[in-house]
């Protein structure tokens, strides 16, 4: 990247303008709970939930020794912009699902399936983060019982030396080519207490981390501070 | 956002919050009764937090010693609990039992002989795409719901049983709520000296037109009217109501309902003229 300031001309530590819109595919239609469609930038998907509906017997996992997991069988599909799905979209399936048994509830009626469908409109940089903001709406719309709010942020590293590292939130499409790190990260907040219920004292919970690229330690510690600063201006500006 | 965790109006709320925290201590002296969208957790020895699982409008009831905790949301899905009435559509018989689907995420079991006066020879013979109004009677998370048509240790009739004809509307399970509580979405306190019942669009549809009707909690409602155009008026109403009870509130809604209502009875006047 290069230095001075952002191609579209935003401070360092600032997120793209982001819109959302809730029940896009019409409730009731269907099997679908929850529907979303998220804009941030230019980069724009829309996800659906459905269920938790009764698994197939053959899909049900036989209870283990371990009896506090939550046995809710999660599916995801990715569609790309346009063709067909291939390894990338693969890996964003696996962190989606990931992503959704992280945040669900142990209330959430067992031996039952989630799924996540994702279609990617417009693609520009921070897609992950996107995706992953879209699937914890869609939950919240369907009604499933979560764990706490989820919020993810994408940081990219444009360069940790010379020190101090310059760091950029929610990176466009060029600025994560240039970049020396990418991150993603996804915290869960939750409350401690009654007394405490104020969105500036919930705790944080990170439930997914995925970087690319390469950095040095004190580099990423600073994005996964930043991150979590920037995830808990996103939830204030969601919840009010 | 209001965050006061005591304060006792309806607030907004997200997923994770803790909502109250109720002391563990024996004996017991406070009753807190969770509804949906609401979970417990052991803090430590002392406390059991209350948190909120679900994004919508907290409600509370009750003084400090009996308090009930729930969220309310837009959402269709229904959990079944013990002992709710509901509309249930028969999908397949096996053996002894129908399958009946409630809308929750498994589909629930009803005997065949789980009928009033019903016998082995004599019973109802219900198939593909019937509707029933039926009572849970078996609801727990590890195992199919089991729901029945029988009145057990009730004097009264509630009119359990296979429901013919009409017309089966489905909408969000806190609306259907609000419609058997007779306040139609319409905070009660907002409303001064006006009654909670009057402003339920049920009532305002009774005043011109004579039906039958069957409310379920898990979103399903069951309504037939004297001719098909008159089903179709109140299912009309019922969905047209829903949209103008989560807009506004008190005194506003009732005049758009009954505005509403009175349209729709106008087209239908009109149309069984010409005929």
């Amino acid at each position: 990247m290069v230095d001075g300031g952002r191609g579209d001309g935003r401070e360092d530590l600032e997120l793209r303008s982001s819109r959302y819109e809730l029940g896009v595919t019409g409730v009731g239609n269907g099997k679908v709970e929850g529907s979303v469609r998220l804009t941030s930038g230019r980069t724009e998907v829309a996800v659906e939930v459905k269920g938790p509906e009764a698994s197939l017997a053959s899909v049900v996992v036989k209870p283990t020794a371990n009896r506090d997991r939550v046995s809710v069988n999660v599916k995801s599909v990715v569609s790309p912009v346009s063709g067909q799905s291939g390894e990338r979209e693969q890996a964003l399936e696996e962190s989606i699902i990931k992503f959704v048994a992280g945040v669900l509830d142990p209330s959430c009626p067992p031996r039952t399936t989630i799924t996540v469908v994702a279609q990617i409109l417009s693609e520009d940089g921070s897609l992950l983060a996107c995706l992953l903001n879209a699937t914890a709406l869609a939950l919240m719309e369907a009604g499933i019982p979560l764990y706490g709010t989820p919020v993810s942020v994408a940081v990219a590293v444009a360069h940790s030396e010379p020190s101090p590292p310059r760091l950029c939130l929610d990176p466009d499409l060029a600025e994560e080519r240039t970049s020396q790190l990418v991150g993603t990260y996804s915290y869960l907040f939750s409350s401690v207490d009654s007394s405490e219920s104020a969105i500036e004292e919930m705790k944080a919970n990170i439930v997914h981390v995925s970087t690319l690229g390469n950095s040095n330690a004190q580099t990423a510690l600073h994005a996964l501070t930043v991150a979590e600063k920037a995830a808990r201006l996103v939830l204030r500006t969601r919840a009010c | 956002m209001s965050t006061a965790a005591d304060g006792g109006g309806p607030r907004r709320c997200v997923p994770g919050e803790v909502v109250a925290q109720v002391p563990r201590e024996e004996p017991v002296t406070t009753t807190v009764r969770l509804g949906s969208g609401t979970t417990q957790e052991k803090a430590d020895g002392k406390t059991i937090l209350i948190r909120t699982t679900k994004a919508g409008v907290l409600r509370q009831t009750g003084k400090a010693a009996s308090k009930r905790y729930w969220v309310e949301t837009r959402h269709q899905r229904y959990v079944p609990t013990m002992e709710d009435l509901v509309v249930g559509i028969v999908l397949d018989c096996h053996g002894e039992n129908y399958s009946v689907d409630i809308g929750g995420p498994q589909h629930a079991l009803l005997p065949i002989l789980d009928f009033t006066g019903a016998t082995r020879r004599n019973r109802p013979m219900l198939g593909y795409g019937d509707v029933v109004y039926a009572s849970v009677s078996l609801a727990d998370r590890d195992i199919d719901p089991m729901v029945t048509c029988v009145e057990k240790n009730s004097n009264r009739s509630k009119g359990l049983g296979p429901l013919k004809g009409g017309y089966v509307v489905k909408v969000a399970t806190g609306f259907s709520r609000d419609l058997l509580s007779g306040s139609n979405g319409v905070d009660e306190e907002e409303e001064e000296g006006l009654g909670t019942s009057p402003s339920n669009v049920l009532a305002l549809l009774g005043e011109s037109l004579q039906y039958e009707c069957c409310l379920g909690v898990n979103g399903c409602l069951w309504v037939k009217g004297e001719t098909h155009a008159e089903t179709l008026l109140i299912k009309n109403a019922i969905l047209n109501s829903q949209n103008i009870s989560l807009s506004d509130s008190g005194r506003e809604a009732r005049k758009r309902v009954k505005w509403m209502i009175e349209e729709l009875l106008k087209k239908h006047n009109a149309s069984t003229v010409e005929d």
